[in-house]
């Protein structure tokens, strides 16, 4: 059993290892090769694969709707930006990380009593109250009309005023982000999550420390928005309160319910699904907000476990066809 | 292990009402440690109610004390705390975790069980995983579920599910034991199994409160009974002398009659 289970480790580790190097490399091949265009559409599906993973750990696995998204993102995006003008960029993206980790603990504390639905409901005025808070304080956030410019994070690695380097370093920020949010997914600690989601009361009775996974989980959340905020600033030079609006909210809770969950591939493919969808329905012109509503309503419907629940289900269908000898388990239980 | 002085659990006057229907009229029993109680009745007498009371899922009055500890009631969790565990009469387990990962969510290690232990320190999280696993796999063989270590919850057996269920509470080496009906939609061999695992458990001194409908089971493996009907405890004493009690006996053929009706 123990060698198995080894293997099992093993196993998981080499796909995320090689998942995360064709991941670099398709990075590299679009900072190469891409345009303008596709430079600035790939930087933003790499915050959004940073959105979407660490949504999907506090929504997916431990069963918390936080419409806060944009808040939060507003604050790591912010808070960097103030941070930047007195630090050097790669702290300020640190200390923003963690500013934002902090203030999301500090909402989710003080909403701990709330059932799901309040606290979904309160999580919308929550996210509300910080893009109001950071409008109106305009030495932070230039009030509505923004601040810049925002120094890139560079690491000393590239030129922060070319727009390859810096969508490189936001693609190196999101495979990091892809590699924690993968052993978060694989752990112990996920799986407590679960049981926190469908069987609380379970849980609760057989002593698992309920609030403290919830409050850690969205910690997560907290600390992943945030970087993808930082994300946004960095590799926008202008920020703009303007941009983090109710629909960012939205649109991570789609890209997590399309890619699927139970693991940090679902997220993924849902970003890299979402985000480029709008650009490719430019070409319906006035259509285009309905096209897209109509794409998801129909990819939703059709998927209701999202892409990783059809891939799932095929490899059970496959199996069940080429049935290997010793795969066949015997049951046991009923008289 | 000794059976200390105090007792396993202690219920006294325990009330529990939906609105204006009483399930439990004041009810008190005492479970002392390494000793099994029956807890029987017609369906509706309010036994999973009690269990229920106790572990904070409905709202109850009244005085409970696990271990010799007082129980703040309506507060799941609390008696987790102090050595208590329970199952449910349909067996409750997550359906997409294996046997083996639902059993190792009940256990008491936390080592290892945080986010920051998930990136920060898998060294130390992968050890007491593997110690989880280890003693969640003995659970498991013990109470006769190895079977079931690798299928996940959804498509497991009815039966499956119960014995997972077990496993997972005793691998949290329980002091105080609530079962609900465990051997509901278990075979002959798998309810000798866990008339064997009640004895072996209450031998080391955890107190078992046993809610079962299987008369011969509660008869061998209980020290009393606790009859229960209408949210009032009808009778008590021991097994053999129960059933002679004409209540008793006038309560469970109510029962069949109201079946029939």
């Amino acid at each position: 059993m123990t060698s198995t289970r080894a293997s099992t480790g093993t196993r998981a580790n080499t796909a995320l290892g090689s998942g995360l190097v064709c991941y670099l490399v398709v990075g590299y091949v679009i900072a190469a090769g891409g345009d303008g265009y596709l430079l600035t559409v790939a930087s933003l599906a790499a915050v959004n694969v940073v959105l979407a993973v660490g949504f999907s750990i506090v929504y997916a696995q431990s069963g918390q709707f936080s419409f806060a998204t944009a808040g939060l993102a507003a604050a790591g995006a912010f808070g960097y930006a103030w941070f930047a003008k007195h630090m050097p960029a790669e702290i300020a993206l640190v200390a923003a990380v963690a500013a934002t980790t902090v203030l999301g603990l500090a909402i989710r504390l003080a909403t701990i009593r709330l059932s799901r639905l309040y606290f979904a409901i309160a999580s919308v005025a929550v996210g509300g109250l910080i893009t109001i808070v950071l409008v109106n304080w305009e030495s932070l956030s230039g009030g509505a009309s923004g601040v810049g410019p925002v120094p890139a994070v560079t690491f000393g690695m590239v030129d922060g005023e070319e727009l390859a380097g810096v969508f490189l370093i936001a693609w190196l920020l999101s495979a990091v982000a892809v590699a924690a949010g993968s052993l978060l997914y694989r752990s112990a600690w996920a799986r407590d999550l679960l049981v926190v989601k469908d069987l609380r009361h379970i849980g609760q009775n057989d002593g698992l420390p309920i609030r403290r996974l919830e409050l850690e989980a969205y910690a997560v959340h907290a600390a992943f928005t945030g970087l993808a905020g930082v994300m946004l600033a960095s590799t926008g030079t202008f920020i703009s309160i303007a941009s983090f609006d109710i629909s960012m909210a939205l649109q991570v809770l789609i890209m997590v319910v399309l890619g699927g969950s139970g693991r940090v591939l679902g997220p993924v493919i849902g970003a890299a699904v979402i985000t480029p969808l709008p650009e490719i329905l430019h070409g319906a012109g006035k259509w285009s907000g309905m096209v897209y509503g109509i794409t998801l309503l129909i990819v939703l419907v059709a998927l209701p476990d999202g892409v990783l629940g059809l891939w799932d289900r095929f490899r059970a269908w496959a199996r069940a066809r080429l049935v290997r000898p010793g795969t066949v388990r015997v049951e046991g239980g009923s008289p | 292990m000794n059976a200390p002085e105090v007792d396993a659990l202690e219920v006294k006057d325990v009330k529990v009402h939906f609105g204006g229907v009483y399930a439990l009229k004041g009810v008190s029993l005492t479970v002392p440690s390494g000793m099994c109680v029956g807890l029987t009745g017609p369906n509706g007498s309010g036994k999973s109610t009690l269990v229920n009371a106790v572990t904070g899922v409905v709202d109850a009055a009244g005085e409970v004390r696990a271990q010799g500890t007082p129980l703040q009631l309506s507060r799941p969790g609390r008696a987790a705390r102090l050595g208590l565990r329970r199952t449910y009469q349909t067996p409750r387990v997550h359906p997409k975790l294996t046997g083996i990962e639902n059993v190792c969510t009940g256990h008491r290690l936390m080592a290892g069980r945080s986010a920051s232990a998930a990136v920060f320190r898998r060294m130390r999280a992968g050890a007491a995983e593997r110690d989880r696993r280890r003693d969640a796999e003995a659970a498991l063989d013990r109470v006769g579920g190895s079977a079931a270590a690798d299928v996940t919850g959804a498509v497991m057996t009815y039966g499956q599910r119960r014995l997972v269920e077990l496993a997972r509470v005793l691998v949290a080496e329980p002091r105080v034991l609530l079962l609900d009906e465990p051997s509901a939609g278990l075979n002959d061999t798998e309810v000798t199994a866990l008339r064997t695992l009640i004895a072996d458990l209450a031998a080391e001194g955890v107190g078992v409160l046993l809610i079962d409908h299987r008369i011969s089971l509660l008869n061998e493996v209980c020290d009393r009974l606790v009859v229960l009907e209408e949210g009032l405890k009808l009778h008590e004493g021991e097994p053999a002398d129960v059933w002679r009690h004409d209540r008793v006996r006038a309560a469970y053929i109510g029962e069949l009659d109201d079946a029939g009706n």
